[in-house]
């Protein structure tokens, strides 16, 4: 299939665009026209792919995961973003960024950061470029993934409590937002998701996309086949689309997003978006988005603070739409589940965020056989240890 | 019917600055803020509404703070246009709609346009909006008569601030500080120049918003533009509860006379 997209509007169909205060127009044009030069700089390509290979470690691997896939009687591959340098795939992103910041003249950089990865991946990139870096994150986050705001702190950036609101990820888009047009000749606000304003959306999916690209090299190898399935958690979705950008013009290739079912949709808990809301705007893009009756957008839940986001990336939105990925949930309980499955049978302790697409191999398992399946391990579950320690002993008793 | 706001800046062009205060619509109730908006009436020549939302990212923590509070109190799109209908009735002034655009996206843009004109509402400020962001929005303002005031920034370059002042109908809102909403101690330096060059290529009236806090920011605007708007200052008041018809009096007060040349 031809796909082309973005518009140059910035438009996947209806969804995505510059929704946008005035203050920012300057910033977004400058970005837009430096991204396109750079994306044809040879140099810059050079400079990116030494990072990525020599700081972050890449390629990351494409691990057959033996016993996972003997139990579901599938060939179930990982590929394995926990791997990469910090611990996530949101490094891809963040080092493209900074070089683009520095091209920009910008001196400051300010991100906004859920489970504490996108902060971390921000924090290291500033540190090895010498740039200032001020992360945003909400109060229950801070709490929930104490670990990853001592990493921030050790790596020089300030970490900027949110008690505003959910005091959670949108609430830090917030007041980095707040913060950005506040201080926009100077400052870089680096977006961890293919979400947000014209060009984020694009330019994040750039710096991702090799996720599929590696994986489609190295599932040839193995395999000599594309996959099947390729399954991955969605909350803004960045994880998500560079895994499946590559193979969007394989229709044969069934691409799964799995969103954070929380507590599930009875409850109202939850953050699934593309499952349980409707379009809307939020932080500088149309979408789908879960808001009440007078626009205003709805408290969301999730065991996992980096799916904790009543929002979801615009190309998401199109890619649901079109029937071309198919979205779906899974509930923390299940979640939790996975997680120790995984860490038990493997020997790999993933991220709750990641957790979710293999919380949906059960799925996969009930109706196929021996089927290909790439599941995004998008992060590692360091991070997580302690909470989900918290929340196992509140089970227990 | 209210007045245009055309039709208010005709009448004192050459004369004196507009005044324009901002009040939170809902706080500390609908029937308590529609009263004191309409008590206010005497002092001002448009109004401001902010309709309060979720997730206002170009607020600063005085409006952050009193929209929350004015949203505990669950008001429909429906009760707001009810009382902006009221307002527009009993003070014949011109209403402006400050919100943010998931706001109007989730009534339906047409919907939403056409309601609001029928309850007096004459222009509309949505502060996470370029002028090329939405053009149903732009169509729909146009067809049911609702000024498009875009804002403006000291940062705004020359073909910019030509494209904006093309785009934006009612008046140009011209905001006193590069960041968001709040209370200042002085008025930005370079402004007034600013202004000026803005005011060099266009005759549609040039208002400064953002920062204006105190009625010696009033006086100091108000000589070089065509109009002034006062929020965070007055919302601070209604959240203190403290006497704030006296206080928009003061700042009405405090627009000076312009010298005729």
């Amino acid at each position: 299939m031809k796909y082309n997209l973005p518009d140059k509007n910035g438009f996947f169909g209806q969804f995505g665009g510059v929704y946008a205060p005035e203050l920012l127009y300057n910033n977004l044009v400058q970005l837009k026209e430096t991204f396109n030069k750079a994306k044809r700089d040879k140099k810059f390509r050079k400079e990116l792919d030494y990072y990525l290979t020599q700081y972050t470690g890449r390629p990351s691997p494409l691990y057959f995961a033996q016993r996972l896939s003997k139990k579901y009687n599938l060939k179930i591959y990982l590929k394995r973003e926990d791997l990469n340098h910090t611990g996530s795939h949101k490094i891809n992103n963040t080092l493209g960024q900074i070089l683009l910041a520095k091209k920009m003249g910008k001196t400051r950089i300010i991100a906004e950061t859920g489970a504490g990865q996108h902060g971390v991946a921000t924090a290291t990139a500033c540190a090895l470029m010498g740039l200032e870096c001020e992360i945003y994150m909400g109060a229950e986050d801070i709490r929930r993934q104490e670990l990853n705001v001592f990493r921030m702190n050790l790596l020089g950036a300030k970490v900027n409590k949110v008690e505003k609101g959910s005091k959670t990820l949108k609430d830090a888009m917030n007041e980095a937002i707040r913060d950005w047009v506040s201080t926009a000749e100077t400052t870089h606000y680096l977006i961890g998701s293919v979400a947000g304003f014209h060009p984020f959306p694009e330019l994040v999916r750039y710096f991702q996309k090799i996720i599929g690209e590696e994986t489609k090299r190295q599932l040839k190898k193995a395999e000599g086949k594309l996959p099947d399935y390729c399954v991955a958690c969605v909350g803004g979705g960045s994880n998500a689309i560079g895994l499946f950008y590559d193979f969007i013009k394989n229709k044969r290739v069934k691409l799964i997003g799995v969103e954070a079912g929380g507590a599930g949709k009875k409850t109202g808990q939850h953050a699934a978006p593309l499952c349980y809301g409707q379009v809307g705007v939020l932080h500088g893009a149309k979408s789908y988005l879960l808001y009440d009756k007078q626009g205003n957008i709805s408290d969301v839940h999730s065991i996992s603070a980096g799916l904790d986001y009543p929002g979801v990336g615009p190309e998401h939105s199109y890619l649901h739409e079109i029937g071309r990925a198919k979205y779906v949930n899974v509930t923390d309980d299940q979640v939790l589940d996975a997680f120790r499955e995984l860490s038990e049978l493997e020997g790999i302790i993933p991220a709750l965020e990641s957790s979710h697409a293999l919380a949906y191999i059960p799925y996969i398992a009930k109706k196929e056989k021996r089927k290909v399946v790439v599941v995004n391990i998008s992060g590692r579950g360091d991070k997580d240890v302690n909470e989900v320690k918290r929340i196992m002993q509140g089970k227990s008793k | 019917m209210s007045e245009t706001i055309e039709s208010v800046f005709n009448k004192i062009k050459g004369k004196r600055a507009a005044f324009i205060p901002y009040f939170v619509l809902g706080l500390p109730d609908l029937k308590k803020s529609v009263e004191l908006i309409i008590e206010c009436k005497d002092y001002y020549d448009i109004v401001e509404l902010g309709i309060p939302f979720s997730d206002p990212v170009a607020d600063g923590s005085t409006i952050q703070e009193a929209t929350l509070k004015a949203l505990e109190n669950k008001i429909t799109m429906k009760e707001f246009f009810k009382a902006a209908k009221e307002i527009s009735d009993k003070t014949g002034k011109p209403v402006v709609f400050m919100l943010y655009f998931n706001q109007v996206f989730s009534y339906g843009i047409k919907n939403f346009m056409k309601k609001a004109s029928a309850c007096g509402v004459k222009g509309i400020i949505v502060p996470d909006l370029l002028p090329e962001s939405d053009e149903e929005f732009n169509r729909y303002a146009k067809r049911y008569g609702i000024n498009q005031i875009f804002l403006m920034t000291t940062l705004s370059k020359e073909n910019r601030i030509e494209n904006l002042i093309n785009l934006t109908s009612g008046f140009i809102y011209l905001t006193a500080l590069t960041g968001i909403t709040g209370e200042r101690k002085d008025v930005q330096k370079g402004l007034e120049k600013f202004a000026h060059k803005v005011k060099d290529k266009t005759d549609k009236p040039v208002c400064v918003g953002f920062g204006i806090s105190e009625p010696a920011h009033v006086k100091q605007v108000s000589g070089f533009a065509d109009g002034v708007i006062v929020g965070s200052a007055i919302v601070r008041r209604v959240l203190a509860n403290q006497d704030v018809v006296s206080f928009v009096k003061e700042l009405s007060d405090a627009v000076v006379d312009k010298v005729s040349k």
